[in-house]
């Protein structure tokens, strides 16, 4: 059933999406930065356009797969499953500097290469909770896509910083996520027959259960991992001394 | 001799903290001044497809252009210092850093947000306030 403007669902849905974006599209924009950075300037500048072009045709083409597999019976549990994966990994902090298993493109094929490669594999988290989110609303397809494309592309790394200085935004992105995840798991038709007679009440407790859970289990795993980190993970070090200018 | 540690993000509250220090040196004490600068780490989907010295290169980069500002008032002022750039969480990174150096004091700016906020935003000067073993002052 297709949602109009002048529904609330609408809005929520579409408020719902937006934060999703905020949340997951910030490492997209990153990679792209960091893939050309080793190419002489005039280069960089093609590849930048060449793997943001093909970024952005491999995400619409999966959110097209991903919204049409979740209309399959017990699919949704999965992108639900997957989403609660996603939302407690967001709230886990990230290790050192990175242990790059794949080589930094030298060449502009290679960085164009690295561009897409990467922006496939990390848009799945954004495609799957657009998806979700979207409900089956085309519209809201649409137009989450439409707004992470522009995060993507110009965003550099203005969410990941975003997000490091409001860590709240974090929790609130992972809650958010762990909300649709709940959500679509009582919306898949498997589930949906049984809990019918108990509609609406049933639904708002799995979306709600479903924040609860990511905020525990997501805090939980971040304090443990914290903790374990003691040292401080110097990358450049450097003296000023008074003769220079 | 003292250590003496700023972090700085570049933000006009941490050159606030700078300067707070070189009006303290110019009026007579004695201090080895280290700059520091932390990079949040990028998320291991980043890292894993770009390649650690891509990664490390990007935050010296970034924290460089975060300390230009802090150093220039330095060099003005004709105080020799110290930069470190690291990666990781903020508060934890600082107050590990001010541990292995022996530093003897933390100056550090903040944006002086009210206490809801703080306490909605969680704050790194809270956190490491917790976490330093040292003296922290702070610079409104």
């Amino acid at each position: 059933m297709e949602m109009t403007f002048f529904e609330g669902q609408f809005w929520t849905a579409l408020l719902q999406i937006i934060g999703i974006n905020i949340v997951l599209s910030g490492d997209n924009a990153v990679v792209i930065a960091l893939a050309a950075r080793n190419l002489p300037a005039k280069q960089r500048r093609w590849a930048v356009i060449g793997g943001t072009v093909g970024a952005v045709v491999m995400r619409i083409g999966f959110t097209v797969i991903v919204v049409y597999l979740m209309t399959i019976p017990y699919l949704k549990l999965v992108g639900s499953a997957l989403l609660f994966w996603i939302a407690i990994k967001l709230l886990v902090p990230e290790g050192g500097g990175g242990e790059g298993k794949v080589k930094a493109g030298s060449s502009i094929g290679s960085a164009i290469t690295t561009i897409i490669i990467a922006d496939a594999v990390m848009s799945l988290d954004n495609v799957i909770g657009i998806a979700a989110a979207a409900k089956d609303s085309l519209t809201l397809v649409i137009l989450g896509l439409a707004i992470s494309i522009p995060i993507v592309v110009f965003g550099s790394t203005l969410m990941l910083k975003l997000l490091d200085r409001y860590p709240i935004l974090v929790v609130g992105g992972g809650a958010l996520l762990g909300w649709v995840a709940g959500d679509i798991a009582a919306a898949d038709p498997a589930i949906e027959a049984w809990i019918e007679p108990y509609q609406p009440i049933v639904h708002y407790l799995a979306a709600a259960g479903g924040a609860g859970i990511v905020v525990l289990a997501g805090t939980w795993l971040a304090r443990r991992k914290e903790a374990r980190q003691k040292k401080v993970d110097i990358v450049a070090s450097e003296h000023h001394g008074v003769s220079g200018s | 001799m003292q250590n003496i540690l700023v972090p700085v993000d570049g933000s006009p509250a941490s050159l606030r903290a700078v300067d707070f220090l070189i009006r303290r040196i110019g009026k007579g004490l004695r201090a080895r001044v280290h700059l520091i600068n932390i990079q949040p780490a990028l998320p291991e989907a980043v890292t894993t497809f770009v390649g650690k010295k891509s990664v490390r290169d990007f935050h010296r980069d970034q924290g460089k252009d975060a300390l230009k500002k802090a150093c220039a008032a330095l060099d003005k002022a004709k105080i020799p210092h110290q930069t470190e750039i690291a990666i990781g969480d903020v508060a934890k990174s600082i107050a590990a850093y001010a541990d292995e150096t022996k530093c003897d004091e933390i100056v550090m700016g903040t944006r002086g947000h009210t206490q809801i906020a703080n306490l909605l935003l969680g704050s790194s000067t809270t956190k490491l306030l917790h976490l330093a073993k040292v003296p922290v002052t702070l610079v409104k």
